[in-house]
């Protein structure tokens, strides 16, 4: 349940992160002792603020999000990018070609645009564009007579477009699909070849920025931040994932800041040295431990803990909410 | 009278001490110890860290964190040692704009002059905070083999950092100056000083009325306490991996560590029989696993680990002794210098071979320091009992045929002084003779340190061995060297002057010492501002705990609530001074604080 839920000013989702003075740095969460908050798997288990978004619009873009982005468990599909909108080509699958992957021709194609080159690499939104999820780049359907080229999963279900709200409907949807008309333009068969990896890529990119995006407004920056940073590993050179990446650091160095209080306060070990090792922590938590000796604050921690200050920062205030560690003048 | 500090400058430590009435003291730093590491480093926000908070980041943070700058003090960048340097340390050496070294951190280049500065800026504040004065003037100790270069460097650190340097003096001079310290004594003694990361041994004569000659000295730069700690991190690593399959040097953050957990078994092992060494959370292996080190580490594992070691040692007190002309037997007191002589296998070692017990009457860690100390206040009390003369530290000649080094001024010669030698053309007909001044003691040329050179040109042609050429050194007070080569015949002379060089200009050393300066301004500004920002939050918290209290005593009565009111406004104002870094408006805020928590506590007593 959600609580706390306040209306605020302008409820649409802005791509431009706001201001760090004006977040709240006395926010509050769930913690979950032990939570690796860098851990992808449970980037989900993360609320760092209290939304400021009317609850039935809360709860249905954390569904969306969720349903988007959820890893996959053992023998199910990948997930979904985001789906194109109704104006892009249609690309539907028989039952045979999404199960057996067959490499023969599907029939032959009757879309206007089967033979047109592939269309040009969308350009990311820019900064100042909203965080509503950007169409996918237009669907190149395939060629009379070539034979789709290994073609993956993850890229034929781009084939599945009738959701009306651009959500991404699961596969059984498709094997529906495939019973109805044949010759409604919607369920044309594509014979070109399935999108390049960097075509792909690209799609994923964009749909990873929007899933940015729309945590950042939401307030979960740690999420932002995870989003943020995988853009950038697998693509260097984007132009949002560092401008976001950057303020979550701030917002969130702020808020662990705020909640450890004066980072000149000395650091003491509260937990006898012998109970130490049933605690759970991890190699990194350890290492902070390591460096109290009785008289260090925590500002010459983070100076030499040899890790970035947020990452040090997050650790040291787990070890104090867990009452590992405490704080004093 | 002005204060005068002895500094030990280390290679891996630095100590500093002062004279008080006719003691000397060692002075700790604010962490308690009373030695401080040698080590710079800048972290990622550009902070600078000296001394033990730089330390401990050393291995997480290697290619920012200077350590054994004192390797490359004075060095020229093509020299063997700085070669060595760069092949072996983390962080990055570069040539400097005079064929010196410079280190990089971070985005900046710095000498290392400038890195040994901020050693000695550090020892002048732990002094400074002692004495609650400023300090001026120091004496400051270097090995016996430092040229004149490097004691120069060492002089133009001490320049940066705001010292007046008045006098260098050797450190196994300086161990027996407090060795000697209050006896007269007239004997031969040894000084064997296994430090953190050097091992250096010299045997010196004490003469009655304060005469310390060196008679030898040796070492090796590359043999200390780091070198026993890596044995021990070894063994740990080795036991680690038997046991688990995974090298915990792989990760940086175990090997600091474990680097400081070696480093402190070492040291409890030199008091006690056994110690653990307990590293929960070590490494982790995977998702929520983390594995711990926990090992009992004996004293016979460490000494058998580090026996080659120790032996290297007392070998290298066989060459010191061969190199003095002396027996073992002649040595009539051995003094203990450095934290690792601590180590009872070493003690048995030195006893073993100098068929004697080590003297143990001064501290291994201090004795440096406390002798430049002494050294110190006996120059500014004019005190000439106890003044070293100032000696070349090293012999002076030059270079002659098959690359052969001629002395002219033997090593320890107190200075000023001036000595001549007539030398001889060495071929035919030859018009010119090239004069290369070297320092040294090696008879091979290309082992000594070239200090210039010049030549005399004009020579009349003859038969070699048949025209003279009279070569004259001079070095006077200041310790500059001049050499005059005069032809004999028809008076065609030449001549240097060598002077000692960091291989920093004036105008650079001027302009590392203003920002030397404006650090340490901004570093007084940051302390006040701590400590006035302290003061305050204490009391705000001791206010914030009285609040319900005072609420309840005081009631509704309107004063009451003025009062309160009032004192939310001082907190607010108080926080929002701290926030913006004001350190005269925290000092306000205290006292205006001080007085509501007086009122406070006065209304709660009452009530």
């Amino acid at each position: 349940m959600i609580k706390n839920v306040r209306p605020r000013p302008n409820s649409r989702p802005s791509s431009a992160p706001p201001p760090p003075a004006s977040l709240e740095p006395t926010w509050d969460d769930e913690t979950v002792p032990g939570l690796d908050l860098d851990d992808p798997l449970n980037e989900f288990d993360r609320v760092t603020a209290i939304p400021d978004l009317p609850s039935e619009q809360y709860v249905k873009s954390v569904m969306a999000t969720a349903e988007d982005s959820r890893v996959p468990a053992p023998g199910t599909p990948p997930p979904r990018p985001p789906a194109p909108p109704p104006s892009a080509p249609v690309h539907v699958l028989s039952p045979d070609e999404y199960f057996s992957l067959d490499s023969d021709p599907p029939a032959a194609p009757r879309s206007a645009d089967s033979t047109a080159p592939y269309a040009a690499i969308p350009p990311i939104p820019p900064n100042n564009a909203p965080t509503a999820r950007p169409p996918a780049p237009p669907l190149k359907t395939r060629s009379p007579g070539v034979p789709p080229q290994s073609p993956s999963l993850t890229g034929l279900e781009l084939a599945d477009l009738d959701s009306p709200d651009g959500v991404s409907a699961p596969p059984q949807k498709s094997r529906e699909q495939s019973r109805l008309d044949p010759r409604d333009p919607l369920l044309e068969l594509s014979s070109d070849p399935p999108p390049p990896a960097a075509f792909r890529e690209v799609a994923a990119t964009a749909s990873a920025i929007a899933d940015m995006k729309d945590r950042y407004a939401m307030g979960d920056f740690s999420g932002a931040l995870v989003i943020a940073e995988k853009v950038l590993e697998t693509n260097p050179e984007d132009l949002e994932a560092p401008r976001y990446a950057q303020s979550c650091r701030d917002v969130l160095t702020q808020m662990y800041s705020a909640r450890l209080g004066s980072l000149d306060q000395r650091v003491e070990v509260a937990v006898p040295s012998d109970q130490i090792r049933w605690l759970t922590l991890d190699h990194r938590a350890g290492f902070l431990l390591s460096l109290i000796d009785g008289g260090i604050t925590v500002d010459q921690i983070l100076d030499i803990s040899g890790m970035p200050r947020l990452d040090a920062l997050r650790i040291m205030y787990q070890l104090l909410d867990q009452r590992v560690i405490s704080l004093g003048n | 009278m002005e204060r005068v500090i002895g500094i030990d400058l280390g290679t891996t430590n630095s100590c500093v001490a002062i004279l008080e009435g006719d003691t000397p003291v060692v002075i700790p730093n604010r962490g308690g110890y009373k030695t401080t590491p040698s080590v710079v480093a800048v972290t990622e926000a550009g902070k600078r860290l000296v001394g033990h908070i730089a330390k401990r980041q050393a291995i997480t943070n290697a290619e920012n964190t200077v350590y054994a700058a004192k390797r490359l003090i004075g060095r020229k960048w093509n020299s063997p040692q700085v070669k060595n340097a760069i092949m072996t340390s983390s962080y990055t050496i570069v040539e400097g704009p005079h064929a010196d070294v410079r280190i990089k951190l971070r985005d900046k280049t710095y000498s290392v002059p400038e890195i040994s500065s901020m050693v000695l800026q550090e020892m002048k504040i732990v002094a400074e905070d002692y004495l609650g004065e400023p300090v001026k003037k120091a004496v400051v100790t270097v090995p016996a083999y430092f040229n004149d270069n490097q004691r120069q460097a060492t002089k133009d650190a001490g320049a940066i950092a705001g010292l007046d340097v008045i006098r260098i003096i050797n450190e196994p001079t300086a161990a027996s100056l407090a060795y000697g310290y209050g006896k007269d004594m007239d004997r031969t003694v040894a000084v064997y000083d296994l430090g953190g990361g050097t091992f250096d041994i010299s045997i010196l004569e004490i003469g009655a009325h304060g005469v310390f000659k060196v008679i030898s000295t040796t070492g090796d730069t590359f043999l200390g306490g780091e070198d026993f700690d890596a044995r021990i991190i070894d063994w740990l690593v080795t036991g680690f991996q038997d046991e688990h399959g995974i090298d915990l040097r792989q990760d940086r953050m175990a090997l600091q560590r474990l680097r400081d957990a070696a480093e402190k078994a070492k040291c409890e092992l030199s008091g006690v029989r056994e110690t653990e060494i307990n590293l929960p959370f070590i490494i982790s292996t995977g998702r929520n696993e983390a594995l711990h080190l926990q090992r009992t580490l004996a004293r016979p594992t460490l000494e058998k680990l580090t026996e080659d070691l120790v032996e290297r040692t007392v070998d290298i007190c066989k060459q010191a002794l061969t190199d003095a002309k002396l027996d073992v037997g002649e040595i009539e007191d051995v003094i203990l210098v450095g934290g690792m002589t601590r180590m009872p296998a070493v003690q048995t070692a030195v006893t073993g071979y100098f068929g004697r017990e080590p003297n143990k009457s001064v501290h291994p860690d201090e004795v440096v320091a406390m002798g430049a100390a002494i050294q110190g206040a006996a120059l500014v009390q004019d005190r000439q009992d106890m003044i070293l003369l100032d000696v070349t530290p090293h012999a002076l000649g030059i270079m002659t045929f098959g690359s052969y080094f001629e002395e002219l001024i033997p090593q320890n010669t107190t200075v000023p002084t001036s000595r001549t030698k007539v030398f001889t053309t060495s071929r035919d007909d030859q018009t010119a003779v090239k004069i290369l001044v070297m320092q040294g003691e090696s008879k091979r040329a290309d082992e000594n340190e070239l200090l210039g050179e010049f030549i005399l040109t004009g020579l009349r042609r003859a038969p070699k061995g048949h025209v003279e050429i009279e070569v004259t050194f001079e070095i006077n007070t200041d310790g500059i060297v001049s050499v005059h080569a005069k032809d004999m015949e028809n008076g065609q002379a030449q001549s240097i002057q060598v002077t000692a060089t960091s291989g920093l200009t004036q105008d650079e050393i001027k302009n590392m010492m203003t920002n030397a300066e404006d650090y340490l301004v901004e570093r007084r500004v940051d302390e006040h501002f701590e400590a006035a920002k302290q003061d305050a939050e204490t009391l705000i918290s001791e206010i914030e705990r009285l609040f319900p209290e005072i609420e309840r005593v005081v009631g509704s009565a309107d004063f009451g609530r003025d009062a309160i009111a009032k004192a939310r406004t001082t907190v607010e104002r108080t926080r929002a001074a701290i926030n913006s870094k004001d350190t005269t408006l925290v000092k306000e805020q205290v006292d205006q604080l001080s007085r509501t928590q007086r009122m406070f506590k006065g209304v709660v007593s009452r009530g």
